[in-house]
């Protein structure tokens, strides 16, 4: 059977953040400033920390959804509730800035806010730290805000010379649990990742983390490749996924091109003002290879990078086992000279 | 694997071990779930030499939840300046650990001693129950309650005060089978 | 590396104390300011000088910040141009920086104020009595010179005690110590020495040093650095790299297209050849060992340590 992948709305290519840089890809505490706008060769993407796009509906629907079947995906440490509250004020200007005609976010004169979201419908008049004045106080604020934005979200703590992923909102995770997670230090969370530590780049991405200012928020990209259009490809839910990646080895070329996607997370590192707390906001785009083989550069480096990856970083990314079929489908793909 | 001293497995829970004293601490809990392994022969000594006084709390039948409450009782009524001593078998370890680090105890003021490390406690990623087995870390085991297959991971949750598992053949396709992408 | 600046306007100067001024400042057309972490100090450029000094106002999207400032008669003048400036003036500040956050977790805080380091004892209370955080206080200051006392009482009434005999304090200190529920975090802010007592005693009553906190006055961003001088040995140019700006920076500004991320130090990107000239590494990225060869420099925010550096680029 031949699956083909339903047609893309225009803006997830323009807008796709191509991770990529070179020929060859390694770890690397690859941190920028926020907010630079970067040119592709079918856009541009990155000109503010939130991105509202065409899926935004779908995902948020896709979230709520995830979130009534498995409550675990979101959780806050009790001694997080400030960072909560900071990080849900955040995002509002942050969406008032960028989006003004479908956010804004009002301070008014007795000191409570009103906060306007057009694209769902919403007008809410809330005090700081007050629950009771949310629509669902048991949620709080980080339930609130992350019905709203596309983004996971994960709030660390900074504590005993550490970072701690305390709190979080996190339904669209690549192959880890947020539940068994939480809690974890910085440097446990990423105990699985292999490399990195005997390279330094997590013992110098905590330092870094831990004098973020402020004024100053910054963002790196992450990326591995998925099969179908699936948000959630959490450890929880191996089971219903993993299948997939036996699957895709018996697929013909087209279904291949169609399920196969890029998967790029564009990470935001941000110092939250008020309770000090460091928020983690990652977004999740997905372009089918089909998709991206058309644009030649993208389909020429994705090779090249693809073809070059040492063995363990692919097994740890979890396509050691169509990484070559994924190769050879992208060398097919290359213009006739 | 990356070698365990960069992941979050504690030395502890691969090996039996025990961590050095706190020789400034004001007043410790020697909290034992062995106390078979005199307890108060080793740290105790220890603690009487250091000149540290210290109460020595009998756990060693306590279910996991008691083991929880018990701890969190004994941290609300201490002062700072307080050590918690955890001595016995991983399972009962970790899991007061966990209580002792949401009572807020800081990582410093915990010290670990292991004296038995084969039965681990697991979490299912998949059902979220605890299964204590027999079992290392890359072994194959069954979860007692949802019966999926799991592999035990190299990651141990401080929170949960548990090692992962995950199905350990979800990759598995049979042309029959189920999985297809959606 | 150079954070944006704010222009903020002097609102109001009142005395909270003999010598301390509080100045109260706004943004020119009101717009409501950056918030910030209690603790967090503004660092201001007091004539040609910066000087840091902690926030003691509402750290929530403010309209206002508010700094005490203690005139200080020898030391760098920083105090003295401030303690002369008039209502309607303004100033030059960089945003907040924040180095003495509260701790979230703590189930109680213990503040401990020194004289002038009242100001971010201060700020960490107004966040505790926000939150609901029990708090105790123990305020040591001169006789009559015991600024914000008042205000310290009316945010946790009967919490406080401002003492103003080193042997009170010292007794209080004492018997406090000894009796905080675990779980508490002790914050301490005032002169060194006072701050070296106050760890002393907490130490030597089993305190672990995760729980104990002290703000080191001083400006822990990237200080600008002397200037020095590069010869480019393969493009034939040689140039002085001013205080202030980055080798990084510099080279962009003759053309050069550095590779460049993080410009923090962290990512590894700009590395830079090093010929000769010894280098005041100030990376995360580098080894020890690495940087005591002197072979490479990361240029967005290593300099020279002597005049000259030759760099083969
Ligand atoms: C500058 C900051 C960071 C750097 C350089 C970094 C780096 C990395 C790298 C290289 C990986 C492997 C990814 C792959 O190959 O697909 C990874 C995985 C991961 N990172 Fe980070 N990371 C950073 C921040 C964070 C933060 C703030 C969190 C907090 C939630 C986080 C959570 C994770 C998790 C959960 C994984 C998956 C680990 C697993 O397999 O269980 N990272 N990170
Ligand atoms: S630009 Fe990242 S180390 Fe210099």
């Amino acid at each position: 059977m031949t699956t083909t992948a339903p047609p893309l709305e225009r803006d997830l290519v323009e807008t796709f953040p191509f991770p990529f840089p070179q020929d060859t890809y390694r770890y690397s505490t690859n941190v920028e400033p926020a907010g630079k706008l970067v040119p592709t060769p079918a856009g541009q993407w990155g000109a503010s920390m939130l991105h509202v796009d065409s899926e935004y509906h779908h995902e948020l629907d896709e979230r709520a959804a995830i979130l009534q079947r498995d409550p675990s995906r979101q959780q806050v440490l009790p001694h997080m509730r400030p960072a909560a509250w900071d990080a849900m004020l955040t995002l509002m200007q942050e969406l008032g800035t960028a989006y003004p005609r479908e956010f804004t976010l009002t301070r008014d004169d007795d000191g409570t806010f009103t906060w306007i979201n057009r694209k769902q419908g919403i007008e809410q008049r809330f005090t700081y730290a007050d629950e009771t004045t949310l629509p669902e106080p048991e949620t709080g604020p980080l339930g609130f805000i992350g019905s709203q934005v596309q983004e996971d979200i994960a709030l660390l703590d900074q504590r005993e010379g550490q970072l701690f992923v305390d709190a979080g909102i996190i339904t669209f995770a690549a192959d880890w649990s947020f539940g068994f997670d939480v809690g974890m230090s910085f440097l446990e969370i990423h105990g699985p990742v292999p490399r990195v530590h005997d390279m330094g780049v997590i013992a110098r991405a905590q330092t870094f983390l831990m004098r973020l200012q402020p004024s100053t928020p910054y963002r790196r990209t992450n990326w591995t490749l998925t099969i179908g259009r699936r948000l959630d490809v959490s450890t929880e839910v191996y089971h219903e996924w993993g299948p997939d990646r036996g699957w895709i080895q018996t697929t013909d070329d087209q279904t291949f091109g169609a399920s196969v996607h890029l998967r790029v997370e564009v990470q935001h590192l941000v110092r939250l003002p008020d309770s000090g707390a460091v928020m983690f906001l990652i977004r999740t785009y997905m372009l089918p290879l089909e998709q991206l083989a058309r644009i030649e550069p993208w389909r020429a480096r994705t090779h090249a990078v693809l073809q070059e990856l040492p063995e363990d970083m692919a097994d740890y990314k979890g396509f050691i086992s169509y990484r070559d079929r994924a190769v050879a489908w992208l060398e097919s793909q290359a213009p006739s000279s | 694997m990356p070698t365990l001293e960069q992941t979050s497995v504690p030395a502890w829970a691969v090996a039996t071990a025990g961590m050095p004293l706190d020789r400034v601490a004001a007043r410790a809990a020697l909290v034992t779930f062995a106390s078979d392994q005199e307890p108060r022969r080793t740290w105790g000594q220890e603690l009487d030499h250091a000149g540290i006084p210290y109460d020595l709390i009998d756990l060693s039948e306590a279910s996991k939840a008691d083991i929880r409450q018990a701890v969190g009782l004994l941290i609300d009524s201490a002062s700072v300046g307080f050590r918690l001593m955890l001595h016995g078998p991983l399972a009962p370890v970790l899991a007061a650990r966990a209580a002792a680090l949401e009572h807020s105890l800081l990582d410093e003021e915990i010290i670990v001693c292991t004296t038995e490390v084969s039965e681990i406690p697991l979490y299912c990623v998949h059902c979220t129950g605890e299964s204590v087995v027999r079992a290392a870390i890359d072994d194959v085991v069954t979860c007692l309650h949802c019966g999926t297959d799991l592999l035990v991971y190299y990651h141990v949750s401080r929170r949960q005060g548990s090692f992962l598992g995950f199905k350990h053949d979800a990759e598995a396709y049979e042309l029959t089978g189920a999985g297809e992408a959606a | 590396m150079s954070a944006p600046t704010l222009e903020l306007e002097i609102a109001d100067i009142t005395e909270s104390a003999p010598e301390v001024s509080t100045l109260t400042l706004k943004h020119p057309e009101g717009r409501v300011l950056p918030s910030f972490t209690p603790g967090s100090h503004l660092v201001l450029e007091c004539s040609g000088k910066a000087n840091a000094y902690s926030l003691i106002s509402d750290p929530v999207m403010p309209t206002s910040y508010q700094i005490s400032v203690l005139r200080i008669h020898e030391g760098s003048g920083g105090s003295r141009w401030l303690h002369e400036r008039q209502p309607g003036e303004r100033l030059t500040a960089r945003p907040p920086r924040s180095a003495f956050a509260p701790q979230l977790k703590a189930r109680k805080q213990l503040l401990i104020a020194g004289g002038i380091g009242v100001t971010p004892i201060f700020s960490h209370l107004r966040a505790a009595a926000a939150w609901g955080i029990p708090v105790e206080v123990l305020y040591a200051h001169r006789p009559g010179h015991g600024a914000h006392c008042d205000e310290l009482k009316t945010l946790a009434p009967g919490r406080v005690r401002c003492l103003d005999s080193r042997a009170e304090f010292a007794a209080a200190f004492a018997e406090a110590v000894i009796r905080q529920p675990i779980g508490t975090h002790l914050y301490c802010c005032g002169p060194e020495p006072f701050m070296d007592i106050v760890v002393g005693t907490a130490r030597g009553a089993g305190w672990p040093p995760g729980r104990i906190h002290t703000e080191r006055f001083g400006i822990d961003a990237l200080d600008p650095g002397d200037p020095f001088e590069v010869v480019l040995t393969e493009s034939n140019q040689k140039f002085t790299v001013p205080s202030g700006i980055s080798l990084l920076e510099a080279l962009e500004k003759k053309g050069f297209d550095i590779p460049n991320l993080c410009r923090q130090g962290v990512c590894g990107e700009c590395v830079l050849p090093v010929r000769t000239g010894a280098v005041l590494h100030r990376d995360h990225f580098l080894t020890e060992e690495e940087k005591e060869s002197d072979e490479q420099m990361m240029c967005c925010v290593s300099r020279a340590r002597e005049e000259e550096l030759e760099i083969a680029l």
